[in-house]
């Protein structure tokens, strides 16, 4: 109890520094949940394109499952001219529609009823083809003969098959050239070596591509159309106050992506976006360019200009009031062009007709941000916090000194003590430089004039950089980081021996004169002034610049793990764990480090209680 | 304006610059209690160079902190230029030069000397001639632009006694202020002190364990006691001043340097 | 200036030298003039490679050295550096290695050159010296000293004819610097204007406000100075992904770096600056009846400054070295001198790495000695910076 009292002042401040985690995780989480709000790209967003259509109820009622509300009806590329009245997510036909909506070519001759040729509009290869018999889909499909046609064979077997054989892309007529036998085929005559025997396994099947020609394995008891993807549900774009009539936006929010599937129409004429480059070099002298087209948007550096006032045009000739510097980008766009791009606005080169309608037959809806609908819900959505709620981290704790057994060098205790060990090293190293260094710059007055400021310098060298160096150096000799701690011992030690130099000359020096004075009274040998007066000086020195030194060889031995790729250490599990975002186990990590340099600096402090107990620690 | 006082004969008439009337003090440590000072009862008339002598531990500092509101009291009454000691340390009543010289290394002598005109809101004009004046009475005008590092202690010492005197207060409170210089330096100090004191015409109040010190700069001579601190004698110093070298070794001085000394001894 | 209190400290008084330099010098002379008649590779002699300039520099080395004058000693400080210089790069034009004749001359060269070097530096001038003299003479050797080891190393690498991919010589990267400047300094800009100077400034400022906070409150001054130095031991290596995470991967990060690093020296020692006044002094102002405000700007404040500029000495270097690794540990767009490091040793361009090493060791001494100049500036007054007489 006493305890807490004496340390309640720390108790309280380690408290506070905990709470303020809270707010920092707000602080530092907020902006990238709010960016993640903000960008569209990370919401939710379907595109809306081309639909097949899906099947004409009773009621005349199209369906366009994910569509949006409000569109245009197309086929083509030509809005229907049909009457027709968009609810929810369907349209709906004031009147029967024409049918079949594509027309089947008449049945071709022989078998009656079961062969159909193709619209000509109509890619009989595109997958997207659907075929209808009634409001049900009808499946093509033919299987091959598993037998090899070698020009005497008349018994062939088609597994799953039973629809009309065709063979080298004939239809041929049941009970007059062959005997169907179930999934058997007998022929009349053999079929000729190396020709295409086939069968027709599905609703029907393509007896020439070529042609378009389809046969049906039963004769339809239904309408038989083919609904063709050039059916849409397209967007009619909201024209934006303009003089001329030239200025539209999409109705769907904001555009990010620049979609290249995307087309402009008006009425029935699709629009390009290409862009024309004056004929002309722009050399900075020049003021009139030459493009192809007599009419369009012209820009400079992405930047449109205005008619009449950055230009004048006659005709395919422009004339721009100021010369354009030398090598502007000057771009013409003889149709349209997205001013702005954000919103998704464009502005036509020229005002369509008045009652022509302007619709694009693409385009993106933008529903909500896809990690929540509230900023908070975005900022526990976050799949990395850059500071996590320190509850968090303390949940983390356990997992993660639990995920790799006790035994398994990569457990993070291991690692303590690898890292440990590395900087004990690194220090006794330094120190030991750094002792051995200021003795002999207190003993010889010139090696320190000369040396003194290279040692300062020296720390100015970013010796974190020369890892690898170093590594391939110490490779050279045969000493790898995989079997030695030297190349984190020799980084941490450059950084440790610059406070040890400086505290113990400091040390050495702070010896009282006249202490001097009276062991030359003695006659003192060197060996016993160093032994009675010169250390016991310098040891407060000592201790004080070997606690700075500890500090600085943990980092260096750090610093050095992560550089070093030897899969052991803090240093490499904080760079792993960095590298697969768990933030947690990154400030668990930092917390571990900052204990460990604590506990080492509490230990020096326990040392030099031990061996100077006459100074007050 | 220099004039021979006799410090008995007009003491009646003068109003008292500090009164003190059973004045205690006790330190409360753990468990312990330490009386520094029982039952003090002194007044320092106007224009007096009080001395206050004794053994380590008598309180005499304490009692010149409790003067200067360094410290309160823990009983009894005192007035400071007839207020509290709290009230007239906010009307700068006095001076304070303690033990050491207590410069501030990052400020020049002549800023040193400014910085109480500063604090008082002196015009920075006057703040210059002042300082400059005083360096010049302590004798060290041309050092005014050191540092003090630059000055040896005595230097050092003047310098604190030009600050105090710079804002021309009517008390003058010192702490051993020569106690850490050597003998020789300390009389030529010693000298000067009461130069400027007879120029000034300030009330002192002197804190010193040096016997001929007390005797040669004082009107009078406060000896006190330890544990408790107490005042056990007040010694009337009938030297004529202006007092020179030859006050030193007349033969009063020695009466009364014995006189200090025996009523020190029967302290102990 | 008035002579100073301070007490010669018999330490500093080099008593216990045995060795006479000029003799060390007369030996590297001797070694070199050995090395002059042994062949300087397997083709070549020594005699033929370096001339009679090489003669004349060894000849001349070992008569100053017979000499042994003062004078002799400062010549003799260039002078063998000049010989080693020549030898060296003589074997770096060959670009093959070197035989006993040049490591002889190498060393021999070195040796001579540090003797003088030995001696300069233990000469007392007599008190009538220029001031001037008096510097440039105490400039001699710490001057010296790095010229012999860049020598050396060059030395050792085309002595070895250790090829530029595994360890490069100086003139190597000497020859990388003069090509790649523009690159360095455009690098430099990114690393030390926008990263260090900002994030300095910025943990300057903060770690001062804070360091203010705390001073004026005794609990805080409890509660949060035990706690510093486990503040100290928190990892920059931990640290700067996590704020490239919260300042994305841009400058913006690397500065945030330089904040932190900057921010706890500076709180640590204001804070000691502002606490460890002498009582004395703050009695005198109570004396004054001096208000709050006028004790810290008048005592406090000025108290501080000492222990202020050694935090910010401290974190000049370590900011820098800060940077460096946040940059590696935060790989942004392809700028800054530690992604410039980064990028080359993965390449293995270690030439490039070193120039921007000394780029990067350069900008980082001058911001070192500029913080220095400022704070002998601004607290010259203070005791470390009295005259010792030496």
């Amino acid at each position: 109890m006493l305890w807490v009292r004496r340390h309640l002042p720390v108790i309280l401040v380690l408290l506070a520094l905990v709470l303020l985690g809270y707010p920092l995780a707000l602080l530092f989480g907020l902006p990238l949940a709010v960016r993640d709000m903000n960008d569209l790209r990370k919401w939710e967003h379907r595109v809306i394109t081309a639909r097949p259509l899906l099947s004409l109820d009773t009621v005349r009622q199209l369906q366009f499952p994910d569509a949006a509300k409000g569109g245009l009806l197309v086929k083509g590329d030509a809005p229907l001219d049909w009457q027709y009245r968009v609810t929810e997510d369907a349209v709906v036909l004031q009147h029967d529609p024409p049918t079949p909506l594509v027309d089947l070519g008449d049945a071709a001759s022989g078998v009656a009823g079961d062969l159909y040729r193709l619209p000509a509009s109509a890619d009989a290869a595109d997958p997207t083809l659907a075929v209808y018999l009634g409001d049900r889909l009808a499946l093509g499909g033919t299987v091959a003969a598993r037998e090899v046609p070698e020009g005497e064979r008349l018994t062939f077997s088609f597994p799953g098959a039973n629809g009309p054989v065709i063979v080298d892309g004939e239809v041929l007529n049941e009970g007059e050239a062959y005997e169907d036998l179930g999934e058997r085929v007998r022929f009349e005559t053999a079929p000729r070596f190396g020709s295409d025997v086939r069968r027709v396994s599905g609703d029907y099947g393509v007896v020439n591509a070529a042609e378009n020609l389809i046969v049906f394995s039963e004769a339809p008891g239904a309408q038989v159309w083919v609904a063709s993807n050039v059916v849409r549900l397209a967007e009619v774009l909201e024209p934006v106050s303009d003089s001329q009539g030239r200025r539209f936006r999409f109705a769907a929010e904001r555009v990010v992506e620049t979609d290249g599937e995307r087309q402009v129409f008006v009425g029935e004429t699709a629009l390009s976006d290409d862009d024309e480059r004056p004929a002309e070099r722009v050399d900075g002298v020049r003021q009139e360019f030459t493009f192809d087209s007599p009419q369009g948007i012209v820009t400079a550096d992405g930047v449109r200009q205005i008619e009449g006032q950055e230009y004048e045009r006659e005709g395919n000739l422009v004339r721009f009031a100021q010369v354009p510097a030398r090598n502007a980008r000057l771009r013409q766009y003889p149709n349209y062009y997205l001013t702005n791009p954000a919103i998704g606005e464009i502005e036509l080169a020229l005002a369509p007709e008045p009652d022509s309608t302007v619709w694009t037959s693409r385009y993106s809806v933008y529903s909500r941000p896809s990690c929540g609908s509230t900023t908070m819900e975005c900022f526990f959505a976050l799949p990395q916090h850059p500071v996590p709620f320190p509850h968090w981290i303390a949940q983390r704790i356990g997992p993660f000194f639990d995920k790799y057994p006790l035994t398994d060098e990569r457990n993070v205790v291991w690692a303590t003590l690898y890292t440990t060990l590395g900087t004990v090293t690194a220090l006794a190293l330094g120190s030991a430089v750094g002792i051995v260094l200021a003795y002999l710059f207190v003993l010889l007055r010139p090696l320190e004039q000369a040396l003194l400021p290279w040692v300062v310098a020296s720390q100015t060298v970013p010796i974190i950089a020369l890892v690898p160096v170093l590594l391939l150096v110490l490779g050279n000799f045969g000493i790898t980081i995989q079997t030695s701690l030297l190349p984190t011992a020799i980084i941490g030690a450059y950084i440790a021996f610059f406070p040890m130099v400086v505290g113990t000359v400091k040390g050495l020096r702070s010896v009282d004169p006249l202490a001097l004075d009276l062991m030359r009274s003695y006659a003192a040998t060197p060996l016993q002034v160093f032994a009675k007066v010169r250390f016991p000086a310098a040891v407060p020195f000592f201790f004080t610049s070997l606690k700075l030194a500890t500090a600085a060889a943990l980092v260096g031995a750090l610093v050095a793990e992560t550089e070093s790729n030897n899969r052991r250490g803090l240093g490499y599990q904080i760079l792993g764990q960095v590298q697969s975002g768990n933030v947690a186990d990154v400030w668990i990590l930092l917390i571990i480090s900052a204990l460990l340099g604590v506990g080492l600096v509490a230990l020096i402090g326990g040392l030099q209680r031990l061996i100077a107990p006459w100074e007050r620690v | 304006m220099v004039q021979p006082r006799a410090p008995q004969a007009f003491e009646k008439e003068r109003k008292p610059v500090i009164e003190i009337r059973d004045l205690s003090m006790t330190y409360y440590g753990r468990g312990t209690e330490t009386v520094a000072l029982q039952n003090a009862n002194l007044e320092v008339a106007e224009g007096e160079f009080i001395s206050l002598i004794g053994p380590s531990g008598c309180g005499k500092t304490t009692l010149l902190r409790i003067i200067a509101d360094l410290i309160q009291p823990t009983g009894g009454e005192i007035l400071v230029a007839a207020k509290t000691p709290s009230q007239a340390r906010l009307d700068r009543e006095y001076g304070y030069v303690f033990q050491a010289p207590v410069l501030y290394d990052w400020r020049t002598v002549l800023n040193n000397v400014m910085l109480p005109l500063e604090i008082m809101g002196f015009s920075r004009a006057e703040r210059r001639e002042r300082a400059t004046r005083l360096l010049a009475m302590v004798g060290l005008e041309e050092f005014h632009r050191n540092y003090p590092w630059q000055l040896s202690g005595g230097m050092q010492q003047r310098v604190s006694i030009a600050r105090a005197l710079a804002f021309d207060p009517k008390l003058m409170l010192m702490d051993e202020p020569f106690g850490a210089l050597d003998e020789i330096t300390r009389e030529t100090m010693n000298n000067e002190l009461l130069r400027i004191w007879q120029e000034t015409g300030k009330t002192v109040v002197f804190v010193t364990h040096s016997i001929p010190e007390a005797v040669f700069l004082s009107s009078r001579v406060v000896v006190m006691t330890a544990r408790p601190g107490k005042i056990e004698r007040v010694i009337d110093v009938d030297l004529p001043y202006p007092r020179t070298e030859e006050a030193r070794e007349s033969t009063r001085f020695f009466e009364l340097t014995t006189e200090v000394r025996e009523a020190l001894r029967g302290v102990q | 200036m008035k002579p100073a209190l301070a007490a010669k400290n018999p330490a500093a008084a080099p008593t216990r030298l045995r060795i006479k330099p000029l003799y060390a010098s007369g030996i590297g002379a001797l070694v070199a003039l050995l090395g002059l008649l042994g062949p300087f590779t397997v083709q070549e002699s020594a005699v033929d490679t370096l001339g009679p300039l090489g003669l004349a520099i060894v000849v001349t080395s070992l008569l100053l050295a017979v000499i042994g004058r003062d004078w002799a000693a400062v010549a003799l400080l260039p002078l063998g550096l000049l010989g080693a210089f020549q030898t060296v790069s003589a074997l770096w034009l060959l670009r093959i290695p070197g035989d006993w004749g040049y490591w002889a001359l190498l060393w021999g060269f070195l040796v001579a050159s540090l003797g003088g070097v030995w001696r300069v530096s233990l000469v007392e001038l007599p008190p009538e010296t220029g001031k001037a003299e008096r510097t440039l003479r105490g400039l001699l050797p710490p001057a010296a000293i790095p010229f012999a080891l860049l020598l050396t190393w060059q030395g050792l690498v085309s002595g070895y004819t250790v090829p530029k991919g595994i360890f490069p010589g100086v003139l190597d990267v000497w020859t990388q610097l003069t090509v790649s400047f523009r690159v360095l300094l455009a690098d430099s800009y990114v690393t030390f204007v926008k990263e260090v100077l900002f994030g300095f400034t910025l943990g300057l400022i903060g770690g001062f406000t804070a360091a203010i906070a705390i001073a004026f409150s005794p609990f805080l001054q409890r509660g949060f100075l035990p706690l510093a130095a486990a503040f100290g031991a928190v990892p920059i290596v931990g640290l700067a992904p996590v704020l490239g995470r919260a300042f994305g991967v841009n400058w913006e990060s690397k500065a945030a770096v330089v904040v932190i690093v900057t921010f706890f020296p500076v709180v640590l020692n204001t804070v000691q600056g502002l606490v460890n006044v002498d009582p004395l002094k703050l009695e005198l102002l109570r004396a004054y009846a001096a208000k709050p405000r006028e004790v810290f700007f008048k005592l406090r404040l000025p108290n501080s400054l000492p222990y202020l500029f050694n935090a910010l000495k401290l974190a000049a270097v370590i900011s820098v070295v800060s940077v460096i690794v946040a940059e590696f540990l935060i790989p942004g767009p392809p700028e800054g001198l530690g992604q410039r490091i980064s990028l080359s040793a993965r390449r293995g361009a270690f030439d490039v790495v070193f120039a921007a090493i000394a780029v990067t060791s350069i900008i980082s001494f001058a911001f070192y000695s500029l913080l220095s100049l400022v704070e002998r500036w601004l607290t010259g007054w203070h005791p470390s910076f009295r005259e010792e007489p030496r």
